[in-house]
């Protein structure tokens, strides 16, 4: 496979709580911790999980919205760290990213035309006049808002959650990145409009061979949307691989769990992951493996021992010591006999 | 998956351009009278010392004459012209408000807003300056300098009323500034490669125009006020002439003794009226620069008309009257069948308008005992306006000016729920029938621990149960549903979003009813949270026996779940099907098309097709049928008959491929 256009290598994110008394020094949110992924061109990666799960976080810190606790982020192999100024700018402008509600990211009182215009003037500089009118139409058309100028006057509240979603895409159209951060781009919207979004995302990947990453708490979208499908936990990545791998032969109990709570009335065995208990606390989260309180299947080491990651297939791992070749940890009297 | 080619374009009519938009604002007669006095006020200001016919301080023998041709307000003691004194005042008077205000609103907006923006110590230091002037006595301060100032003449009065009066607008500038930078459109501008000073100029401070334009008014307003007092009290060079000069000198020479009116009343209107005039104004700036706000219509007379518009008469006997003799115990244990016909609540012909649009349009359905009825609809569907509807919880411009909504009492008498009276419609809301709403956090008061809060409904509606009994209660309830006895000391915020919905549903079950009305009890919630909660309401309902309307854009879950489902599109209701014929034999073209959008996760992948376009507006419906747009075998009579719900086998559609015209089925054909 050809290198990564952009990608997090064993990337940590601890946000320090606030408080008004301070005990026992400084305590923080562990909102992503060592998470490694990689984005390639042409290709939709998923990342999956619940909220809480860092999902979104490690997105923007993809998007260098944020800077990283520790860890790297690389663009075409180059570490990047770029949280302000030229250089942030810069970054953005190869690493776009849409937002989930489309409502929200938009100037309530700023029409369309002067949202994109201040898009296209930042990535176009040498654009003025008719040319970005031109551009902005082009950008229009290739999220298929046709005729444009039926848009371009109007406010973020006369237009529809689809409509303004592929507003939003227009605007991120207009750096001509290389990557494409969408974090939960249809989960606000309708139901029979989500697959419209859904398939222009997937073109623009394909036209313009860019890496995409779908941040979705809804794993079967990313089952028929996305290549390659990363799932979250606490933080953690606990599985990737291909998506109808993950989707189909799930290996990690979470990604079992999550599989079999998720509405869907064509499954025909009632056979049920049973979950035993909440999510967990971020600030300090369960030793060992971060799924074991809730885990059906939790072994003795889980608890104390983190798992590392184990290669499935091709391409397909988890963060499970189900999955060691001895999972139970050499037991105390063997351990005396040699 | 296939490349649908989405259809957007609608036909509208244009808007008008945004730079004609403000001539609007002006057509509401109260900001046009405040804009024009505004105005009649600053020309004045601007022109007085040309137009006014004497000189102010020009002594004449007219002493203390009334108002007259050659005096029009008379004049003073020392027979100077009040007129022209009045007009040089409105000039020192402008001058201080306007004046004042200016570098007042400039000095918040650039500390508020700087402070709110950059955050971290920058903040905290302007903060603090801010704070240190905030607790300054404002007027005993402005005294002081002002009579160390004595003949700075307006240019100190406007330092001393700004530098005392800035910092309270720059802390709410902060405030805003902090929420706003938080929203998403604005780290939308950050991730397009924004800067800085650009977000600020275009992102932050245009919405919050209408705080900085109340600000700006309100001390002009207040600095005119403070400019009067201080001259009024001789505070200021008493040469000069103001209004509060004026007024200086008809107090020092008593011209409330000597009854002349005329001395004092104009310059104390002229105070009052720009003061009036600026609020009005204000009232008007917040439509002009909202663009959501400028689209007139919103009527907020229609909002003083009852709930329902149709008087009734009182057909059905009270249904209070029954609580005071002993609860009929339900018939527990009864499961739902899909053949029963014991129906608890029905719904006949409903429509619910807001204003001009109708938002529920003719529906009709019924509920039986035991049954869970899941409404399925999109964003600006009905879903749920229908569940507000039902339980008369609709809010004004809201109103029903047609239908029934008829409940079967357990004791088998009827009783039309649109013709409660206010104190019936309390007993029956949560005793007969329940809400849970989708945003358990919203709906929870935050500063009432749970359990209270499920106590609440016991008091209000059991005035005779003693509080062990009641604390009773409200354990059995939380165990009901799942919380632990010890989180009934919980407040809202300490609880994640399961718990509280769960709480939320603990509290709808508070007082047994019969039928508990769920809008998107679970949208918000994670899949896995989500499937907890469903799984306990189904286990609650079979155990309780209660019925279940359950409304929702999720149809999976819903044809999971419910016994019946009902499809919501434009209003109507245009499927109802058991929910197993419905998954297996979809009848109506957009219930197909919303069951091809979704992904599955168990079986072979599918083509799934969607539905190009958006949901309608309910402002502009097309003609005939409402999905014919969209519809993938809409044919010309679509365009001009409204479908009916024809019987197609167990299922009712509204598509006129069903209609005996049109014999044609979908069903057989595909």
């Amino acid at each position: 496979m050809t290198a990564p256009v952009l990608e997090a290598v064993d990337v940590t994110k601890h946000f320090p709580v606030r408080g008004l008394i301070r005990r026992g020094g400084s305590r923080v949110v562990h909102a992503v911790d060592n998470v490694s992924l990689k984005l390639y061109a042409g290709r939709i990666t998923a990342l999956v999980g619940e909220s809480g799960s860092g999902k979104s976080t490690l997105a923007r810190l993809l998007a260098q919205l944020y800077p990283v606790t520790s860890g790297e982020i690389r663009l075409h192999g180059e570490t990047v760290q770029a949280t302000r100024g030229k250089a942030f700018r810069e970054h953005v402008s190869k690493v776009q990213l849409i937002l989930q509600d489309p409502f929200a990211s938009f100037n309530p009182v700023a029409s369309i035309a002067s949202t994109l215009r201040r898009a296209v003037s930042i990535h176009h500089e040498d654009k003025r006049g008719p040319e970005q009118l031109a551009v902005i139409d082009d950008l229009l058309t290739q999220t298929n808002l046709v005729p444009p100028r039926q848009f371009t006057e109007k406010f973020p509240h006369e237009l529809s959650g689809g409509q303004l979603q592929r507003v939003s895409i227009a605007r991120a159209l207009a750096a001509s990145p290389d990557v494409f951060l969408a974090d939960e781009p249809v989960s606000s919207l309708d139901v029979s409009i989500r697959l419209g979004i859904l398939n222009l995302l997937r073109r623009l990947t394909e036209e313009r061979d860019v890496a995409m990453l779908y941040v979705t708490h809804d794993i079967a979208s990313a089952r028929y949307f996305a290549s390659d499908t990363a799932v979250m936990y606490a933080g953690e990545i606990v599985e990737t691989g291909p998506s109808e791998t993950v989707t189909q032969q799930a290996a990690h109990p979470y990604t079992q769990l999550l599989i079999s709570s998720a509405p869907d009335p064509s499954r025909t065995d009632a056979k049920r992951v049973k979950d035993i208990g909440q999510p967990p606390s971020l600030i300090s989260p369960p030793s060992g493996c971060r799924f074991h309180p809730r885990c059906p299947f939790a072994l003795a080491r889980c608890k104390q021992e983190t798992p590392p990651t184990f290669q499935l297939a091709d391409g397909h791992t988890a963060r499970c010591w189900l999955y060691a070749d001895n999972p139970e940890p050499a037991a105390p009297e063997r351990a005396d006999a040699q | 998956m296939a490349i649908q080619p989405a259809v957007l374009a609608e036909t509208e009519p244009a808007e008008p351009a945004a730079g004609r938009l403000w001539l609007r604002a002006l057509r509401k007669p109260l900001t046009l009278t405040g804009v024009i006095i505004t105005l009649v006020f600053v020309v004045l200001a601007v022109v007085g010392p040309w137009i006014a016919p004497y000189d102010p301080s020009a002594v004449s023998d007219a002493a203390t004459a009334p108002p007259s041709f050659a005096h029009w307000l008379g004049t003073t003691q020392n027979g100077q012209d009040i007129l022209s004194q009045m007009l040089y005042g409105a000039q020192a008077s402008m001058l201080v408000g306007l004046g004042s205000a200016v570098i007042t609103t400039i000095l918040s907006v650039l500390v508020g807003v700087t402070a709110g923006y950059l955050g971290g110590t920058s903040d905290e230091l302007l903060s603090l300056l801010a704070n240190v002037f905030l607790v300054l006595p404002g007027l005993p301060l402005t005294i002081i300098l002002a009579a160390y100032l004595p003949h700075s003449g307006s240019l100190g009065i406007i330092l001393v009323i700004s530098l005392t009066g800035w910092a309270w607008g720059a802390r709410v500038l902060r405030a805003q500034t902090l929420s706003l930078r938080k929203r998403d459109f604005v780290e939308a501008a950050r991730a397009t490669g924004e800067r800085t000073s650009k977000i600020i100029l275009r992102d932050i401070l245009p919405n919050q125009l209408a705080v900085i334009a109340a600000a700006f008014l309100g001390t002009v307003t207040a600095a005119i006020l403070t400019q009067a007092s201080l001259a009024f009290l001789g505070l200021t060079d008493v040469t000069q002439w103001s209004w509060g000069t004026i007024l200086y000198w008809a107090q020092a020479d008593s011209a409330l003794l000597t009854g002349s009116w005329w001395w004092f009343v104009p310059a104390g209107l002229a105070i009052a009226l720009i003061g009036t005039a600026l609020s009005l104004v204000n009232f008007g700036i917040d439509e002009f620069i909202n663009p959501r706000l400028r689209q007139a219509g919103v009527g907020t007379k229609k909002a003083q008309r009852a709930q329902v518009s149709r008087t009734r008469t009182k057909r059905v006997k009270r249904a209070a009257s029954r609580r005071s003799g002993p609860r009929q115990p339900r018939p527990v244990g009864t499961p739902f069948t899909a053949d029963s016909t014991d129906v608890i609540l029905e719904v006949r012909n409903l429509k619910v308008n807001y204003g001009a649009v109708t938002a529920v349009d003719d529906v009709s359905f019924t509920l039986r005992r035991g049954e869970v009825l899941g409404i399925a609809g999109e964003s600006g569907s009905g879903k749920s306006t229908l569940a507000y509807a039902i339980t008369r919880l609709h809010k004004p411009p809201a109103e029903i000016p047609q239908g029934e909504i008829r409940y079967t009492n357990a004791d088998g008498s009827i009783v039309d729920v649109l013709a409660m009276d206010d104190e019936q419609l309390r007993a029956f809301r949560w005793e007969e029938l329940s809400i849970v709403f989708q945003s358990a956090m919203h709906a929870l008061n935050p500063i009432m621990r749970v359990g209270e809060q499920i106590e609440d409904a016991l008091v209000a509606h059991r005035p005779g149960s003693t509080a062990p009994e009641r604390a009773a209660r409200v354990v059995e309830l939380l165990g009901i549903v799942g919380i632990p006895a010890d989180r009934a000391n919980s407040y809202p915020h300490e609880l994640s979003g399961g718990m509280r919905q769960r709480a939320m549903i603990a509290v709808g079950l508070a007082l047994d009813p019969e039928i508990i009305v769920m809008d998107e009890p679970t949208t918000a919630l994670d899949v896995v949270i989500q499937r907890q909660i469903i799984d306990k309401i189904m286990e609650l309902k079979d155990r309780l026996g209660f019925s279940v309307v359950f409304i929702t854009h999720d149809l999976s879950l819903l044809i999971e779940m419910s016994d019946t489902i009902a499809v919501m599109y434009g209003g109507k209701i245009v499927e109802l099907a058991a929910a197993e014929d419905f998954h297996q034999r979809p009848q109506h073209p957009y219930s197909r098309g919303l069951l091809e959008s979704f992904p599955t996760l168990s079986g072979p992948k599918r083509e799934l097709s969607g539905i190009p376009g958006s949901p309608p507006d309910l402002r502009r419906l097309p003609s005939g049928c409402a999905f014919r747009p969209r519809c993938p075998v809409a044919f010309d009579a679509c365009a001009e008959h409204e479908p009916e719900l024809y019987q197609i086998g167990s299922s009712q559609a509204a598509c006129l491929l069903y209609s005996s015209d049109h014999a044609v089925k979908i069903g057989e054909t595909a």
